[in-house]
């Protein structure tokens, strides 16, 4: 059965529109709410973000410092997780 | 006071050395949490065989790529595991950390300390997968490995570098040929590993008692999953027992591996297997269950010198069910082997120990993997065992039988005596060989039997004793000359002559 070409231009346009704003999201967790100038320099310091539409999240359980997820990955820069490592360092410490 | 600041010390000591630095870490959801098994969805970017870290702290390792799943097998307990919660990559695949300071040791696959101790350090890990060395590197089989059990080491010769297979009933005694192979390891610079799979952790403590016993800790690590452990961790134990012996083997050493036992592997694979969906085939073994101890298995070969000269013998144990060895499981892991030694439940239970059935019993290098000296004696023994097991059937005639036919029956069954051995007492090269000796050679044919091994604990306690020099000039030089056998038969003599 051959499908109409138009319909099949328009199938594409909604696929293509919905993959792009799928992968150009990048969300960025901060405790306070983030200044569009902040956001703007986090963009400028993470160079792979370029083509990332960033918006800005808030959660105040992270302490201080952001995270930023986009696609799969994680940047985890909070006090948070720094604060979990050193619970593990602690504990692996032997005399 | 002073306490707590040197461990405050060693904390800031710990973290100057790690610096902070901006890494992008995959991150991926549970969608799923089966018995052991975790699905996750994102971890777009994850490769397999890569280590996963859950909230909880909990390692999962990455066993199945999907579309747009991934399933997980969870290195520890999985009970508090939610939906929805993060679990993010290491980026790194799995390996152990391995340094001299793990002889001695009790671990678990993930070489986290299992007996108290602290934690293993080490700046080297080695990968629990790897591919086997390719024939390149190898070199054949030459040199022996004495097993200390007079039987195997007699007829079915173990080189270093071989994979042995040990195979019976439950109940037959394949721990303890495993142990005692061990145990006599303690003068040779072999280092031994004996990996514990499934196993009662009553027996675990047993064995680890039984070594420190007999000072063998010293140069043996103990690799337990026991019964209780999850099936990944049941599913990785040989794999990181293999790593931790090629850690050595690299460094020039020979390694002796006891895996204990494959059977319960090849269990955990199977639920593992199950619960991922993949397709069950014979016996309900998922399809790569060949490949699942071939791989392992391949991994013990003996090094050319110019990769160092080490080698890593391997003693895999399969457990059989009713003395039947056309199962799915033991016919392929006999298949990968260079040979099996098999223990059957009725010479056990007829007082032969170790229930060796040295008809079936194979060692595909056999010779050339023997001592000269333990050659010499060999040759006679096979050959007089041989036609004692052909005339078995007629020992029930003895009556009336001819003098040739009863002198082979006698000898047979004396030589039958003289290779009964107590469990945990390995016997050095030369007490095997002289031990041998005298039954070969027709002074025990007038003894009768009960009291053989009155007569074998004789002979020991005199060789142990009048004739030190003797021992160690056959131990050293592995070759019986003809002054050595005339010295011998003075020593039997005499013991014959004082046994009750």
């Amino acid at each position: 059965m051959a499908i109409d070409p138009d319909i099949k231009e328009e199938l594409k346009n909604i696929l293509e529109e919905k993959n792009i704003a799928k992968k150009q999201l990048a969300m960025v967790v901060s405790s306070y709410k983030l200044s569009d100038a902040e956001l703007d320099n986090i963009k400028k310091s993470f160079p792979i973000l370029k083509k990332y539409f960033l918006f800005n999240r808030v959660d105040n359980k992270i302490q201080a410092g952001f995270i930023i997820k986009f696609d799969s990955k994680v940047v985890d820069l909070t006090l948070r997780s720094q604060l979990n490592n050193f619970k593990k360092i602690t504990y692996e410490v032997d005399r | 006071m002073k306490l707590i600041d040197e461990y405050l010390k060693e904390i800031e000591k710990d973290l100057k050395s790690k610096k902070l630095r901006i890494k992008t870490e995959e991150v991926g959801i549970i969608e799923e949490v089966k018995d052991g098994v975790a699905i996750l969805s994102g971890l777009d970017n994850v490769a397999y065989g890569e280590l996963v870290e859950f909230n909880s702290g909990v390692l999962g390792y990455v066993i199945e790529l999907g579309e747009d799943k991934v399933g997980v097998i969870i290195l520890g307990e999985y009970l508090n595991l939610e939906a929805g919660s993060q679990a993010k990559s290491l980026g790194f695949t799995l390996s152990v950390p391995v340094s001299e300071k793990i002889l001695g040791r009790v671990v678990d696959p993930l070489c986290n300390p299992q007996d108290g101790g602290s934690k293993i350090r080490s700046e080297k890990s080695y990968p629990v997968e790897k591919v086997a060395p390719s024939v390149v590197y190898r070199k054949p089989v030459t040199a022996p490995l004495q097993t200390g059990t007079k039987a195997i080491d007699a007829l079915i010769p173990v080189g270093r570098g071989q994979r042995e297979l040990i195979i019976g009933d439950r109940g037959t005694g394949k721990t303890t040929i495993a142990i005692d192979a061990i145990l006599n390891q303690k003068n040779e610079k072999v280092i031994c590993i004996y990996c514990g799979i499934g196993q009662k952790n009553s027996k675990m403590a047993a064995v680890v008692n039984l070594l420190t016993k007999n000072n063998a800790m010293d140069y043996t690590v103990i690799v337990n999953a026991s019964a209780s452990a999850p099936a990944a961790l049941q599913y990785l134990a040989p794999y990181s027992a293999m790593a931790i012996a090629e850690y050595f083997m690299d460094k020039g050493k020979d390694v002796l591996v006891v895996f204990d036992d494959l059977t319960k592997h090849a269990w955990a694979y199977r639920e593992i297997s199950l619960i991922l969906r993949r397709p069950a085939g014979r016996e309900a073994y998922p399809g790569d269950i060949f490949y699942l101890h071939s791989r392992l298995l391949e991994r013990a070969c003996r090094l050319d010198e110019k990769y160092g000269g080490g080698s890593i013998t391997a003693l895999p144990i399969i457990e059989t069910l009713e003395d039947d060895l056309s199962t799915y499981i033991p016919t392929n892991v006999i298949s990968i082997t260079d040979g099996q030694i098999f223990l059957q439940p009725d010479l056990f239970n007829a007082g032969i120990r170790p229930a060796i059935n040295v008809g079936i019993s194979v060692s595909r290098v056999g010779g050339t993997a023997q001592t000269k000296a333990m050659k010499s004696v060999a040759a006679k023994l096979k050959l007089d065992l041989a036609q004692y097991r052909d005339m078995a059937a007629f020992s029930q005639f003895e009556s009336e039988l001819d003098e040739e036919t009863k002198k082979f029956l006698n000898r047979g069954s004396k030589l039958t005596q003289i290779l009964i051995q107590k469990k945990n007492q390995p016997y050095s090269l030369a007490l095997e060989v002289a031990l041998i000796w005298s039954a070969t050679h027709g002074l025990l044919d007038d003894m009768p039997i009960a009291k053989i091994n009155n007569f074998e604990n004789q002979l020991v306690l005199r060789l142990t004793t009048k004739a030190k020099k003797w021992l160690e000039r056959i131990n050293k030089n592995k070759i019986l000359t003809e002054t050595d056998e005339t010295e011998l038969e003075k020593y039997i003599k005499e013991t014959i002559a004082i046994t009750r």
